[in-house]
């Protein structure tokens, strides 16, 4: 029976746990665009996204681990559902791709009244476990690769 | 009994649109562009306990009532390809203001996972 409920307790605290999350896309649309007037070309489109669960709002439960190169999805007490983690994530990837980021955007979504997912039976009691999420979507461009408007080719070149 | 089980299946199959805006009455966006159009696209998708996928919105068709069964199809790269079938439509080359979100709901103690990608742009010519 002991063991029983510990599955329920690890498989409800796996399903509840922080997620961090980075999704990439590209296209030719998108590369052949001009984010703004005759700079940079874009190259791709990034978000990057984690949450996690918190007590009395500032004290981390268990997040997404968003620490580069770890495989373990998830970091118990630590807070890495913060916007320079995620910053600091988008920026060595843009790095490592040698593009530079434009149209930057942070959604930071808090919710301090805690709701079983699927339930919608908030506690009444604030503060008490906060859901914490943020996502930062930007997109990435190549430096240096300048085209002009009215004079692209198929492939976006001059 | 198996007319509602079918009606369940189609609703939470999943939906992709594409809603556009012409209307700017004159104003121009960043770095005085005239736009073509302003894009919000959306694709949503059900998930047995956030990990089986069991459909989601077709983009390959959207707006239309069409789907993909056993298919985790709310992706970014979904997304930014019918974003540019958008482009191509519209007869747009650049874009300003790309931005995506993606938006997570459970029901049932996540059972059953709603998932939904949305994207939003300005499209100028």
């Amino acid at each position: 029976m002991k063991i029983l409920e510990l599955s329920i307790v690890v498989l409800f605290a796996i399903m509840l746990g922080g997620c961090y999350s980075m999704d990439v896309g590209t296209n030719t649309a998108l590369q052949n665009s001009e984010l703004v007037e005759g700079v940079d070309k874009p190259i791709e489109h990034v978000l990057i996204s984690n949450y996690g669960w918190y007590l009395f709002n500032c004290i981390p439960l268990v997040c997404g681990n968003a620490t580069p190169g770890e495989s373990f999805p998830w970091k118990f007490f630590t807070d890495h559902v913060n916007p320079i983690l995620l910053h600091d994530r988008m920026m060595t990837y843009a790095n490592s791709k040698n593009a530079n980021v434009k149209n930057i955007m942070f959604t930071r979504d808090e919710k301090v009244f805690f709701e079983v997912p699927g339930t919608e039976i908030p506690c009444p009691i604030p503060f008490l476990v906060c859901y914490h999420e943020i996502q930062l979507s930007g997109v990435l461009v190549k430096p240096g690769e300048t085209v002009k408007s009215g004079v692209k080719g198929k492939d976006g070149s001059k | 009994m198996r007319l509602i089980a079918l009606l369940s299946v189609l609703a939470m199959a999943g939906c992709a649109t594409i809603t556009t805006a012409h209307n700017y009455h004159g104003v121009n966006v960043e770095g005085g562009e005239v736009p073509i159009e302003s894009v919000v696209i959306e694709n949503t998708g059900w998930k047995i306990f956030d990990l089986i996928p069991i459909g989601g919105g077709d983009p390959q068709r959207p707006n239309s009532c069409s789907c993909r069964l056993f298919e985790d199809t709310t992706t970014l790269q979904n997304n930014l390809d019918m974003l540019d079938k958008e482009m191509k439509s519209v007869g747009a080359t650049r874009i300003v203001n790309l931005c995506s979100r993606k938006i997570d709901e459970s029901v049932f103690i996540l059972l059953l996972t709603r998932t939904a990608c949305r994207t939003s742009a300005v499209l100028l010519k």
